[in-house]
């Protein structure tokens, strides 16, 4: 295990300006901070996270607190990317433009792939059975493994809110799912 | 059991992934969680792997797949990743100096 691998003291070499910490603190969060921008249906994920981490990296000395603190902060910088991200296209929107197929570094088979899509699918139509509250509340829970008190902070809502919502979007997830397996 | 009614300690066990046998009503969405997880948490393209810092020693990539009016944001790879009062020793760099 390296140094970098632990957020706490990536942290702290990172508000020290050294490259190692960023890297840590890159190598920690970047996979969930774009999984989560994907899952909320973000247009250019990537890019997106990329505008997080800039955000991060001007603000970090300015922050105070332990790994899990900046592992929510992060988050709340990625949300609030999010919702401006959504603005800007609902008041510019570009037509999409198809990306390079990227390869794979590991050949996956044809039903590999096909179970794969399968599975991202179920994976999107459940979701999308949510609100956007729910949603917000889970995906944040389930990728960005923030507790109910940081998605809290971060959403601006209470506690009991967010649990209300949590508990209101696993029991549509368990309609669906059960609705799903009856009709097959 | 509603699951609108499981408690707290419950849900905290579920995206924990410590589920119990008593908790049972909630296999199926445990499995569920570990689906997004797999399918949003791993799928890092190459783009994203480019940005990270360990990739900033090379040249500048495939300008030409990014044409700013097709993409908002396009930038050079290099130049964010630094915190401001390193970025002139980054151009430096960049100038092979």
């Amino acid at each position: 295990m390296e140094p970098g691998d632990n957020l706490d003291l990536a942290l702290a070499a990172a508000q020290a300006n050294a490259e190692w910490g960023w890297n840590g603190l890159y190598r920690n969060l970047a996979p969930s901070v774009t999984g989560y921008l994907r899952a909320q249906g973000a247009a250019e994920p990537e890019d997106l996270a990329a505008d997080v981490f800039l955000q991060a990296v001007r603000a970090v000395k300015r922050f105070e607190g332990h790994g899990a603190a900046f592992r929510s902060w992060i988050f709340c910088i990625a949300h609030n990317k999010l919702i401006d991200d959504s603005r800007y296209r609902r008041r510019r929107p570009v037509e999409p433009v198809a990306e390079p197929a990227e390869e794979s570094a590991t050949p996956v088979g044809v039903e590999e792939q096909v179970l794969n899509h399968l599975s991202e699918d179920r994976v999107k139509d459940l979701l999308n059975r949510l609100t956007v509250d729910q949603r917000d509340v889970l995906l944040l829970r389930i990728i960005g493994g923030l507790t109910v008190d940081e998605v809290a902070r971060t959403l601006g809502k209470n506690s009991p809110a967010v649990k209300a919502l949590q508990r209101r979007g696993l029991a549509c997830l368990k309609r669906e799912m059960s609705s799903v397996s009856v009709s097959v | 059991m509603d699951i609108s009614t499981i408690s707290d300690e419950a849900c905290e066990r579920l995206f924990s992934g410590r589920l119990t046998e008593a908790d049972g009503i909630l296999a199926d969405i445990g499995w569920f969680l570990e689906d997004v997880r797999s399918v949003y948490c791993e799928s890092i393209s190459a783009a994203t792997r480019a940005m990270h810092p360990a990739a900033v020693a090379a040249p500048i990539v495939q300008p030409a797949l990014w044409p700013p009016e097709q993409h908002r944001s396009c930038r050079p790879l290099r130049s964010w990743w630094y915190p401001p009062a390193e970025r002139s020793s980054s151009d430096d760099l960049a100038a092979g100096s």
